[in-house]
């Protein structure tokens, strides 16, 4: 018989949804990047209005409120980080991009040179409420590279 | 805390809905939105909300109509209207007539989570 093994992959990427276990994933995705002397990267995603930018609101700039979010988003990843390991993560290894799911997973497994991916299941919603549709099917089959799902509930 | 709260977010941008809708999400909120008045009370006649924010100005079912319906309807269901038109007057007619909260456009997004915060610390 034939087997295969797995190299060990020299970089992490753990994507976060932010919900309430997110700092438990991250633990967990870090505990495992120390073990494998790997490098982590913590990723989280806003999703992108689609060719919103200079759509009008009425008194709204809505450009103007997509950076708080951003901002916002940034700050969670931070508290999350901060609060699974303390100051290890650096902001580098910290991304906030904005922009359609899969298409941000996509670049930055490629721009990283992502190896393995850590993914949260939360019960109810899971990963497949967003890894769902023509582009998780076209991502999934492109990818190339393992995936860890952490079943959330129960952490 | 925030976790199960349940908050309706009405307005004809879906735009603006998304952005709202995305910040107040990573906050523990869960947020659901509806395009206008008419919208918004079927969606309530099938899920409890904690609070509903909405535009005044809208197709079909304005924001002080659909607060007056919400608030015969479901009483206990605070409002926060939210305006950039004649901001003043639409002010002082929307706690005239029963709004819990009022924000006027253009507002930053962490005003209005403190707004909401605020009524459920109440």
């Amino acid at each position: 018989m034939n087997r295969k093994t797995m190299k060990k992959p020299k970089r992490i990427l753990c994507y976060t949804d932010l919900a309430k276990y997110s700092s438990y994933l991250v633990k967990y995705a870090y505990e495992l990047s120390k073990i494998i002397d790997a490098e982590l990267f913590v990723l989280h995603n806003v999703t992108d209005i689609g060719g919103a930018a200079g759509f009008y609101v009425p008194h709204i700039n809505i450009e103007k409120l997509e950076d708080e979010v951003i901002q916002a988003a940034r700050d969670k990843v931070y508290a999350i980080c901060h609060q699974a390991v303390g100051d290890s993560i650096d902001a580098a290894h910290r991304l906030v991009i904005r922009g359609g799911l899969i298409e941000t997973l996509d670049k930055v497994i490629k721009d990283k040179k992502i190896e393995l991916v850590v993914l949260p299941h939360n019960g109810d919603k899971g990963i497949l409420s967003w890894l769902r549709g023509d582009y998780a099917e076209r991502f999934m089959r492109e990818a190339a590279i393992p995936f860890v799902v952490l079943p959330m509930d129960a952490s | 805390m925030t976790e199960s709260k349940k908050i309706l977010i009405v307005d004809d941008s879906d735009e603006l809905t998304h952005v709202i809708s995305d910040f107040l999400s990573m906050f523990g909120y869960h947020v659901h939105t509806a395009r206008d008045g008419v919208d918004a009370l079927k969606f309530m006649e099938s899920e409890t909300m904690d609070v509903v924010i909405s535009d005044i100005h809208m197709p079909r079912m304005d924001g002080y109509t659909l607060m007056t319906e919400i608030k015969t309807r479901y009483p206990e269901t605070p409002i926060v209207l939210i305006t950039g038109f004649s901001v003043s007057e639409a002010k002082k007619l929307a706690f005239e007539k029963g709004a819990d909260a009022f924000v006027a456009k253009p507002f930053h997004l962490k005003d209005l989570k403190g707004v909401i915060d605020s009524i459920f610390s109440h």
